[in-house]
């Protein structure tokens, strides 16, 4: 038949396939490429945001619980702070890590997470600041991705007066 | 054979020519994902920053308080209006070491002048009386993240309460 002589019935050469090959390599070494970046990506923003919302958790609580407070102890990280209910009547309020690294609030026998899931507390510590007129108490905090080995620099400093302490 | 009739390019396949732009816009697409993906791994570590930022911010201001809690005139009266000064996060005094917060934010502090009017209340400054007893303390954090400076600041008023 005519068509069998045909020059593009011939189907491809060998030069052509080999073009073909490298140029599909390419692409696809490419896109597995991009594949892993936004899997990283995507596993980076999703720590950061977990560690975000647990110091923010942590600080906006412990700063209305400080400065709410009259005086504090603290030992081995354990945080208590004594705090005035309505009637005048002395309640405490504990901040600590748990075993397994996790930040907890206890008030009344009820307990509470700071940390989001995926988010452990690596380092936590609180220093007693005193003047003439008042007490005062730092925290450094640190947290780290469940996932993530890396030692990433996650930490967090306040710094928050008893107002109750004001004399 | 009704295939012979058709026009030549209705029965080859693709060129090599189509099939190296068709690959170009495909990796023209994907780079430009990517791009965007890395701008936003940028702003989502940019944004850690900046939530310490606010927290050493804040702890500026009560840093200030329990220098004025220690003595207003040994920690406060002597600093002059206007020009930055840092404190040292274990003494609370002021201190020359420009060292960074956790290697990579600078606190620095500056008093300014309020004034007060005739009912003693703050009030715009040249015209009325400079007041003795109250400051304006301005707290700036600056850190670079590889990217530009970032800054924030924050300024309230702190008062001699104390006498001391």
């Amino acid at each position: 038949m005519d068509f069998h002589k045909h020059k593009l019935s011939r189907g491809f050469t060998f030069v052509e396939t080999l073009v073909y090959i490298a140029v599909f390599t390419l692409i696809s070494g490419a896109l597995i490429e991009l594949m892993f970046f936004t899997q990283s990506t995507f596993n980076k923003i999703n720590s950061s945001e977990g560690i975000e919302s647990s110091a923010n958790i942590f600080l906006e609580s412990l700063s209305r619980d400080v400065h709410d407070s009259a005086s504090s102890t603290i030992e081995n990280s354990q945080l208590t702070l004594y705090e005035k209910d309505g009637s005048g009547n002395i309640y405490t309020v504990e901040y600590s890590t748990t075993t397994d690294n996790m930040l907890v609030m206890s008030q009344n026998g009820y307990t509470k997470t700071m940390t989001d899931p995926e988010t452990l507390v690596s380092n936590l510590s609180f220093t007693d600041i005193l003047t003439p007129h008042s007490k005062a108490l730092g925290v450094e905090v640190s947290f780290k991705n469940i996932k993530s080995d890396e030692a990433a620099n996650n930490t967090f400093w306040a710094t928050y007066i008893l107002k109750g302490s004001y004399k | 054979m009704s295939v012979n009739n058709l026009p030549i390019s209705k029965k080859h396949g693709f060129s090599l020519v189509e099939i190296l732009v068709a690959a170009s816009i495909m990796l023209i697409v994907a780079g430009a994902i990517t791009s965007a993906f890395s701008k936003y791994i940028l702003i989502a570590r940019r944004n850690t920053n900046s939530v310490k930022a606010i927290y050493l911010l804040d702890e500026g201001v009560e840093i200030v308080k329990i220098m004025r809690d220690m003595s207003w005139k040994q920690n406060i009266e002597p600093i002059q209006n206007d020009s930055p000064f840092r404190v040292d996060r274990k003494t609370y005094s002021t201190t020359d070491s420009a060292e960074l917060i956790g290697g990579i934010f600078d606190r620095t502090f500056v008093f300014s002048e309020i004034c007060r009017n005739g009912n003693g209340d703050i009030s715009e400054c040249p015209s009325e009386t400079v007041a003795t007893d109250t400051r304006k303390i301005t707290v700036n954090v600056t850190w670079n993240d590889g990217n530009g400076t970032n800054t924030k600041t924050l300024s309230t008023n702190i008062s001699n309460l104390f006498r001391n």
